[in-house]
């Protein structure tokens, strides 16, 4: 089973990884353009994803996740800018990339006259040769991941939008593929199904070393199982940056505590807020009362390291002061999903 | 869904970097070498698609019965309404109607089957679907190329042909000399592959079925309006073939515009792939 933690705001995260700053990049883009006709549907992108690593990308409809990812396979060629897959330049290479990569596309067709073994069978030949009972057991892996064994010889087209996404994973992977794109993987799915696709994508970026890069609506998801985020709106890159990153609340230079504590009585409250009030590290303090006598406290530092050690400390040494909870505010990826977009809407970005 | 672990075993996919301990499966498992890549894998895709549904047996009855059966089915009433015909008469006869029926069924067939075939998959997605796996866009093409080629010959011409062939020789006790016959098959097949080739060009270069449909039968059909009024026009196309045909069985030569629109209806043939590769291998998917 992936590793289950816990965060602040007690969504349950699928394990994961640091940022893996140091990682190399698999995918890099630089002021990666497309326009269609007068319409900009990807204005000059720089992304990098790194290995290893699972990669959200938001955006609202029409924001260009779909035409990004079209791109980097070569479905689509640039209007202007650059990007390469594992050093492999996009546009004159993507032979090259095609051969490492496993992609799914957003609402996945395939030859209806097939059945589901079929087709699998179809895509494993671009990559493998033989001999064919290696190629048959590779089928027959892909087909129990994704759950699809007891369909495996059923008429594609007589496959439901689920059964289609769960096919569309299988065949996205038969490759064993060093990167995987997935457009909406988690779609068409269920609840049951939505879970179970995270979870293998967790699996394949921690046992098989994939990296992941995949957009999605559905923002629980990518709070739950991504390493790094971008928010794309309307062509344009909003937001990159490793999630706790990105869920961290304060701007620049400044980092936001929360704090829930009870005092035995307005004074011990006072020398507690006066102590912390008093640090050079701290630039605000406000409170707010909560119910059964409980008070929040806001707390913003401009020296994080400095909080970090020394805030609680602060706090517990005024006597007759009780702590209930602390840590760093973070917001909902949903909160700051919008928060980027609206801003990002009007200019502010 | 079942995890990878619980699939395929501990051992076989916790690795911890890829490629340095491969599993047991993926060193058996061989890769494919470099490009031109996928033309077989798309091939047997192309040749599945027309064995799979009712449209081999639809063409295949529809084109036997119009292209064989009611030419061998003219020849003989026209035997039986002219008790003088000699069984050459009757064979000519015939030859018309089946290189005239030849010739119009083909491109019928061209169209009915192949509108879609570059188009249907650019709309469906399926196309880019294909060429995000290590499939070239040339190999794409060219398997259509080759197993529409193959079965629409098959349907509207080879089957039929050979039908016909054994009920004129019944029919008029002496058929048609077989090397003649051959040469006349094949000038028809020529053909059929110039509105294929053409076909799968419009296809590259519209995003729907009309214009398609529309090109390679305006073409046919403004290609006899034409020949009326500027008949040099006809020795650069196809448009007479029939008549080629015909005169090659029944006189045993073919007309100099008929020797002329072989060699050209071959280049523009090439001239037509080229241009379909071309503009497939910058579509946008």
């Amino acid at each position: 089973m992936p590793t289950m933690t816990t965060t602040r705001d007690d969504r349950p995260t699928l394990g994961a990884h640091s940022d893996g700053e140091s990682a190399p990049a698999v995918i890099e883009t630089s002021g990666l353009t497309k326009t269609y006709g007068h319409v900009a549907a990807l204005k000059a992108l720089d992304l990098s994803v790194r290995k290893n690593s699972i990669f959200g990308f938001l955006g609202p409809n029409g924001a260009g996740k779909s035409t990004a990812m079209k791109l980097l396979l070569g479905l689509a060629r640039p209007t202007s800018g650059s990007g390469s897959i594992f050093g492999n330049d996009i546009v004159s290479e993507n032979f090259q990339i095609r051969r490492r990569v496993g992609y799914l596309a957003q609402d996945p067709r395939y030859y209806g006259h097939m059945t589901a073994r079929e087709t699998l069978r179809f895509v494993a030949r671009f990559f493998y040769s033989g001999p064919e009972s290696a190629i048959e057991r590779r089928l027959d892996e892909s087909l129990l991941l994704v759950g699809l064994s007891d369909r495996a010889d059923r008429r594609v087209r007589s496959f439901s939008g689920g059964e289609l996404q769960r096919l569309g994973l299988a065949q996205a992977q038969i490759n064993d593929p060093e990167l995987l794109i997935l457009d909406e993987p988690a779609a068409s799915l269920d609840p049951m199904g939505r879970r179970d696709v995270l979870e293998i994508m967790a699996r394949l970026r921690d046992e098989q070393n994939t990296t992941i890069f995949y957009s999605t609506h559905i923002l629980d998801d990518v709070q739950r199982v991504s390493d790094s985020v971008a928010i794309l709106d309307r062509g344009r890159l909003l937001a990159q940056a490793p999630i706790g990153e990105l869920l961290t609340v304060g701007g620049a230079g400044v980092t936001v505590y929360e704090l829930a504590l009870r005092g035995q009585s307005g004074t011990v409250l006072e020398q507690a807020r006066t102590r912390v009030r008093s640090q050079s590290w701290i630039s605000s303090l406000d409170e707010f009362p909560e119910k059964g006598g409980e008070r929040h406290w806001i707390v913003r530092a401009t020296d994080q390291s400095a909080a970090d050690e020394n805030l609680l400390r602060l706090v517990l040494a005024t006597r007759g002061v009780k702590v209930t909870g602390f840590g760093r505010k973070r917001q909902s990826l949903e909160e700051a999903f919008f928060d980027l977009i609206e801003k990002g809407g009007s200019g502010e970005v | 869904m079942k995890s990878r672990e619980e699939v395929l075993g501990p051992n076989d996919r916790g690795t911890a970097e890829k490629n340095t301990e491969k599993p047991e499966e993926q060193v058996a498992l061989e890769p494919v070498g470099g490009p031109p890549s996928g033309i077989r894998n798309l091939v047997g895709k192309e040749n599945g698609e027309w064995a799979a549904g009712p449209s081999l047996a639809a063409h295949g009855i529809i084109w036997m019965f119009i292209v064989a059966l009611i030419s061998a089915a003219v020849a003989f009433i026209r035997g039986e309404m002219e008790p003088g015909y000699t069984p050459k008469d009757i064979n000519d006869a015939g030859a018309l109607m089946f290189f005239v029926l030849g010739s119009v069924a083909s491109v019928i067939a061209v169209v009915a089957k192949t509108q879609g075939a570059i188009i249907g998959e650019k709309q469906l997605g399926t196309a880019a679907w294909v060429l995000s796996k290590p499939a070239s866009r040339r190999a794409f093409v060219l398997a259509k190329l080759a197993v529409h080629f193959r079965w629409l010959l098959a349907v509207t011409l080879l089957f039929p042909a050979l039908v016909f062939y054994g009920l004129m020789a019944a029919i008029s006790t002496l058929p048609p000399p077989p090397l003649h016959f051959l040469g006349g098959l094949a000038i028809l097949a020529l053909g059929l592959l110039f509105y294929l080739a053409l076909s799968l060009l419009l296809g590259t270069t519209f995003e729907s079925r009309g214009p398609l449909a529309g090109g390679v039968f305006g073409f046919m059909v403004g290609g006899f309006m034409i020949a009326n009024y500027a008949p040099w026009l006809t020795a650069a196309f196809p448009w007479l073939f029939f008549q080629s045909g015909y005169y090659l069985v029944t006189r045993g030569q073919i007309p100099a515009y008929g020797l002329i629109s072989i060699p050209a209806t071959a280049l523009w043939i090439i001239v037509f792939v080229l241009l379909a590769l071309r503009r497939f291998e910058r579509a946008e998917l």
